[in-house]
């Protein structure tokens, strides 16, 4: 075999290998993402592109005429009344967000840096036991607790306490943030846990030799490295709560939020352009504040991995 | 990258601790949705054999509407298997009319219900002659001839007629025959709301005394007829009984913005829309008073906390809520499944028999047949036996029980064990709330529709919700 023959072999084989692994490596991040994006596009962008599509035809009671109109934006989005059901879901989630966080952190850091990994994790599981039963069923059971006949009013007033039970504890912003602290606080708790779990102790160390007090550690140390996961449990709980439906339509007197609004205007004469106008406001909405809450991302970073 | 910053590996890591909380919690951060409807729908069936259209029979409705012995009953008479679909009023006709309607044979649904239905082409009316028990003798002049029996209601004659009717002119086939109706009223706690009066008026929803205490219902087309009447009653809006079931804007302002001012003074405990809230809030005395369903006030008896049923005064704008329940065929479902006379025997073999009016009667309601005495009183059919003398006269006539009641605001009819035979009222039997069934036609305050003016109305209430 000549010097020549071997070298073109040797190209050829080359050149198959690297078609053959070009192929390969094709197929395999199709075969991979493949059905991720094809689920995505089903269940995800083909509805999303229909609701955006739904949000300007035209309503015509109980019917949506396939003509173009603008009126589902302007006569149910851009309206004050709209504005001002916005805002009050904002300022519940936000408010939410802020309380589950203040009272979420200290557990989180209780089980990190008090408990064992197991028992820690044990807690954990502890915390998500409520939650196998259904959420209507834990929003109702707050009736026999908070209300007026419920068993804090009557023990207040067996202790002489009081003379007349207490009616904001139930169907009250209070009722609902006790339903959703109960509800969410452990979307906080679990991202932070983990966060601080992966928190290295030589740090908390170096901060004590140099003369670092506690305050100093948590509020240079354990805050900063902790943020990962009280980013992760802001989106979560922030989200949730705006989105929640159970909690507002049981626990309030009757306010609306924008679920309860959407819910409302499709319940009430089918008007499907209005809700997919509310939908998609609600969605950027979310989208704006995740952003928000993201936006230190590298992209550069995450295309690395 | 700095620790703080969240990057992709570290977004998925937390984020899968957060989502694999959600997964160990069931998705608990929505608890799931639903409005309380009694859930959004759900299927259930009876089985036999068929004849020549497509089996089962498929009927779609409210839980109140279409319960199991109902569809078991319809079985047992004809042979046909049946199914059905049990949903929440907007999730009939949401399945209907988004393209469900060639997929059944039957729907039932409340009067402010059908008519989405109806101005949308999606009934297919029955001729009266293929419903050989409509006639004069055996349904009530209600339906029959509403222009004579309650002529009063003026206009809202005319609303009956085109709901009842294809053709309110011709009267040649029925659109939305009925198999239940009521005359809903304002239940209340006697406990802590004064019921010596004679009657009880929407007014007392709205009253001072009661602030922080009424259950309210969050229906735009209950709720806005409901307030016209206290205000029409107190001079505050001008509203002539015609327009009481189909108000104009300006009426429909006047009730919005009288609604919003009773919420913000916390009038309302709570606003309910799904019939088992309604309940809770009665029985856990969370409300003493509100306008619910007369079921509802026999349910709340059965929690123990004692429910009165107003009954409506026999003058002044203020009367009952009526509306009817019925069941018509689905279009195009029913003919393309060649099942359209078996709907009509689903409503006349089953609805207008003998054993039906004293069943659903347990939940208060009243049947088309009722003035058929000889057999819904005492008379059968091969569904079974009538109501028997006690429960008639006790339901229809105003008659007192045979037995003593002395806890009359927790009495249930379900649980009574009525005479067949007629026998002498007891002193101290109990009359059923509201009084004899012609005392309730003759004080009607407004028939419950879907009004012109819906667009106007949605929106308005948009604005009482949100406040």
């Amino acid at each position: 075999m000549s010097t020549s023959d071997s070298t073109k072999r040797n190209r050829d084989e080359e050149a198959a290998r690297t078609l053959f692994g070009r192929s390969l490596e094709f197929s395999e991040v199709h075969a991979l993402t493949g059905p991720t994006v094809l689920w995505f596009v089903v269940f995800l962008l083909g509805p999303l592109a229909l609701i955006v599509v739904y949000s300007f035809l035209t309503y015509s009671s109980f019917d949506v005429l396939y003509e173009f109109s603008l009126a589902a934006w302007t006569q149910s989005v851009f309206t004050a009344n709209t504005a001002s059901v916005f805002a009050r879901t904002l300022v519940m989630g936000v408010g939410v967000t802020a309380l589950t966080l203040a009272l979420g952190y200290p557990v989180a850091y209780y089980m990190r840096f008090h408990l064992s990994e197991t028992a820690g994790t044990l807690l954990l599981l502890f915390l998500v036991i409520p939650f196998w039963t259904s959420g209507i069923i834990r929003a109702l059971g707050y009736y026999p607790i908070l209300g007026k006949a419920g068993v804090i009013n009557q023990l207040l007033i067996m202790a002489g306490v009081l003379d007349q039970p207490l009616s904001w504890l139930l169907f009250s912003p209070f009722s609902q943030l006790v339903g959703y602290l109960e509800n969410l606080i452990v979307f906080m708790i679990a991202p932070i846990y983990i966060s601080l779990s992966q928190l290295d102790s030589d740090l908390l160390d170096a901060s004590e030799t140099l003369r670092g007090d506690p305050v100093d550690t948590f509020v240079n140390v354990t805050w900063p490295l902790s943020l990962p996961g009280v980013t992760i449990g802001t989106i979560f709980v922030f989200v949730l709560t705006i989105g929640n439906f159970t909690i507002p339509t049981l626990l309030s007197s009757g306010s609306s939020t924008v679920s309860t609004f959407i819910y409302l205007t499709v319940s009430s004469g089918l008007r499907y352009p209005s809700a997919a106008a509310l939908s998609l406001t609600l969605l950027a909405i979310v989208l704006a504040v995740v952003y928000a809450l993201t936006r230190k991302v590298d992209l550069t970073e995450i295309a690395e991995g | 990258m700095p620790d703080d910053q969240v990057n992709r590996r570290n977004f998925v890591k937390y984020a899968g601790a957060a989502a694999g909380t959600a997964a160990l919690a069931g998705c608990g951060g929505n608890g799931g949705g639903g409005s309380g409807d009694g859930g959004e729908s759900s299927t259930s069936g009876t089985q036999s054999s068929g004849d020549s259209g497509a089996r089962p029979v498929k009927w779609i409705g409210p839980a109140w509407s279409a319960r199991d012995p109902q569809l078991e009953k319809y079985t047992e008479v004809t042979g046909n298997e049946i199914e059905s679909t049990i949903a929440s009023i907007p999730s009939t006709q949401q399945k209907i009319l988004s393209g469900g309607a060639s997929n059944f044979d039957a729907v039932s649904l409340e009067t402010s219900g059908i008519g989405a239905l109806q101005k949308n082409g999606a009934v297919d009316p029955i001729p009266k002659s293929d419903l050989d028990g409509w006639n004069k003798d055996d349904i009530a002049p209600l339906f029959t001839n509403p222009g004579e029996r309650v002529g009063y209601l003026d206009a809202q004659v005319d609303t009956m007629n085109d709901y009842l009717w294809e053709d309110s002119e011709t009267r040649e086939k029925l659109s939305f025959p009925p198999h239940v109706a009521n005359f809903d009223s304002v239940g209340y706690n006697p406990k802590y709301v004064d019921s010596s009066g004679e009657t009880t008026t929407w007014s007392a929803i709205f009253d001072d005394k009661y602030n922080g205490k009424v259950a309210m219902d969050s229906i735009s087309s209950i709720a806005i007829p409901e307030t016209l009447m206290h205000l029409a009653d107190n001079d505050m809006v001008d509203v002539s009984t015609s327009e009481l079931n189909n108000p104009t804007k300006k009426q429909i302002d006047a009730a919005v913005d009288f609604l919003i001012k009773q919420k913000n003074q916390g009038q309302f405990r709570a606003l309910w829309s799904a019939y088992g809230r309604s309940v809770n809030l009665m029985s856990s005395e969370e409300a003493i008073i509100g306008d619910i369903w007369q079921p509802a006030c026999f349910d709340i008896r059965r929690t123990g906390t004692p429910c009165t049923y107003g009954t409506m005064p026999s003058s002044g704008p203020q009367g009952y809520r009526y509306w009817w329940g019925g069941i018509t065929p689905v279009k195009p479902g029913a003919s393309q499944r060649n099942n359209l006379s078996e709907v009509s025997s689903l409503l006349q073999d089953v609805h207008w028999s003998a054993w039906f009016p004293r069943f659903i009667h347990n939940w208060g309601y009243t049947t088309p047949n009722y003035v058929n005495t000889d057999l819904v009183r005492k008379g059968e059919d091969e569904t079974g036996r009538g109501m028997g003398a006690e429960y008639y006269d006790w339901a229809y006539r105003g008659k007192k029980t045979y037995e003593q009641i002395d806890k009359p605001n927790l009495f249930s009819p379900a649980d009574y064990d009525w005479s067949w035979d007629e026998q002498t009222p007891a002193k101290n039997g109990m009359e059923r709330d509201c009084g004899p069934v012609d005392d309730r036609i003759d004080r009607i305050g407004f028939f419950q529709i879907w009004p012109d003016n819906a667009s106007y109305m949605l929106d308005s209430w948009k604005d009482f919700r949100s406040a």
